[in-house]
């Protein structure tokens, strides 16, 4: 039923066998168990290129669905244990095995007047940038769709990731004046990456097999004023390898890093939040080479950011507008270098992608989302929902409408 | 001329809200820092060690907004998306929601270390069983 490929280490399971062993209920109520979830039914229609499925074939698409189910249990007032499993159907780049999204135990060490420190261990939520640990649900991310800049949605982040890894972290709080400020520091054990994910990372079939090492994962975030201002800054160092095949588009094994910064800033007020968000990745081959076939795969150094202004209106609605940008190379804003070095056209460098939408609450518990996004370059598109994307042929100038409609409980 | 102000100023004296928490709890009063901490689900124990346990109206109560903006200084909607980044990541849980003041009267009297809100009156103290958290 789980995806058979993550593989904690023997400690880590020791660790959260321990602590479910060792907390012995104490004066439990009905209360200290939660049980959560969500279901979402995306429809996507589109011309140019295709996004969760066929979406430009005339008819639009349905195969967009989100499905997840979290239990948590405060078995003593220190503890607590939580767990969720997801199903997420996007196109070809998600498929909709139900997989195990997090499960963890966490333990609040400290909690004085200044202050908090806590451990956490299992298979956990990444917590960088504002939202990538609640992106599941699209009650708790920026839109339908995310910024592709920051959140990677449409290569398949879940695939490779991006969403949850096993690994343990220290956390806590500090409430300094005005500031209440938090950190996480993780670090991340070794999980196998997904055969969707190595498509959408090198925009290929990979001959050979990814795998992610270790990584160390480090989020400061200062609320300020109880949130009226968010800042945060979160880096991440991560080591994966390569096990080569015979051919494209690494000719031998070796290891290679992924490094990433974001810095995020928000302010909010009763009717309005601006939020602005900026990445730097680099990706160092180190000892890869790539094979005599491929020129492209070298070292990158990518950039993206978005900003969104977002206007809450009265019954439980709020519409946002947002303007989004990814560069694969931060020093080759129009990709004029790298479409002479690799023969493709210069809009498959980078995405801008201005974008309109709306949600509303229809009750308590189901809520609809509608988005426009007018989208320049094919950075973001993913080759598995569009046959044709390696031969140059993808549409520089596209657009797409996509609705959402979500019940959670 | 007097009548005015002294209409004004009681109507002023009778809105508002305040924290209240079930007599367990040893102190009196509280940092807006922690009170938001709490709020906020990110303080599991009181630092005396008692488990805290959160009760709340629902998102549109006018009681909750006028708790969330007048005592908390925060809007309903962040304290929402707090509690479903918590949801989401499996690092916490969201409080209680209760469906009346005066089942919010009823569980923070009967629950250790409970904490809620009611609207300001001088009525708060007459149940034994809970008192107001003064905002330092």
């Amino acid at each position: 039923m789980f995806d058979k490929r993550h593989h904690p280490s023997v400690w880590l399971r020791s660790i959260i066998c321990a602590v479910v062993l060792l907390s012995a209920p104490q004066r439990a109520e009905a209360s200290d168990w939660q049980l959560h979830g969500f279901l979402s039914q995306g429809f996507t229609i589109s011309d140019g290129n295709n996004v969760n499925g066929d979406s430009s074939d005339g008819g639009g698409s349905f195969d967009f669905r989100e499905a997840a189910v979290n239990l948590s249990w405060r078995p003593s007032p220190r503890i607590l244990l939580a767990g969720q499993v997801a199903s997420v159907r996007r196109g070809k780049v998600n498929t909709d095995d139900v997989a195990l999204d997090y499960l963890l135990a966490d333990y609040q060490a400290y909690q004085g007047n200044l202050g908090r420190v806590g451990f956490r261990a299992g298979k956990l939520k990444l917590p960088f940038a504002f939202f990538n640990e609640s992106r599941d649900a699209v009650h708790s991310r920026p839109g339908i769709l995310m910024p592709q800049s920051i959140y990677l949605d449409n290569d398949g982040a879940r695939a490779f990731g991006y969403f949850s890894g096993w690994g343990a972290a220290v956390y806590g709080d500090r409430y300094y004046g005005r500031h209440n400020l938090a950190f996480e520091l993780l670090g991340l054990s070794e999980f196998a990456v997904e055969d969707e994910a190595e498509i959408s990372i090198l925009r290929r079939p990979a001959s050979g097999r990814f795998k992610h090492e270790r990584g160390l994962l480090l989020r400061i975030l200062d609320d300020i004023d109880g949130g009226r201002w968010r800042l945060a800054l979160s880096i991440s160092d991560s080591l994966l390898s390569y096990s080569a095949g015979n051919a494209p588009p690494f000719d031998q094994s070796g290891d290679f890093v992924l490094q990433q910064a974001f810095a995020s800033v928000q302010h909010n007020r009763e009717h309005l939040s601006l939020t602005a968000e900026i990445v730097r990745r680099r990706i160092k081959l180190g000892d890869l080479i790539s094979h005599p076939a491929v020129s492209s795969h070298t070292d990158q150094d990518s950039f993206g950011f978005y900003l969104q202004a977002l206007y809450r209106l009265p019954s439980q609605s709020a519409i946002f507008l947002r303007y989004d940008e990814r560069l694969r190379e931060m020093q080759d804003r129009n990709g004029h270098r790298q479409a002479a070095a690799s023969g493709l056209p210069r809009h498959y460098f980078f995405g801008r992608d201005v974008t309109l939408g709306g949600n509303m609450d229809l009750t308590k518990h189901l809520g609809l989302w509608l988005e426009l996004h007018l989208v320049d370059g094919v950075l973001w598109v993913n080759p598995l929902d569009n046959p044709d994307y390696g031969n140059g042929q993808a549409e520089r100038h596209w657009s797409l409408v996509t609705a959402m409609l979500s019940y959670r409980f | 001329m007097l009548t005015v102000v002294a209409v004004l100023f009681i109507s002023t004296a009778a809105s508002g809200s305040e924290a209240i928490v079930n007599v367990s709890l040893q102190r009196d009063s509280v940092s807006l820092a922690l009170l938001r901490g709490v709020f906020g689900m990110r303080v599991r124990l009181w630092p005396d060690g008692e488990p805290v346990r959160v009760f709340v109206l629902r998102d549109d109560a006018p009681e909750h907004a006028e708790f969330c903006k007048g005592v908390l200084r925060m809007y309903p909607y962040q304290l929402r998306q707090a509690w479903d980044r918590l949801v989401y990541s499996g690092t916490g849980q969201p409080p209680i929601e209760v469906s009346s003041l005066e089942e919010m009267r009823r569980r923070v009297a009967e629950t250790r270390g409970a904490i809620g809100y009611l609207p300001s009156s001088p009525d708060i103290g007459q149940n034994e069983q809970i008192k107001v958290l003064h905002v330092r």
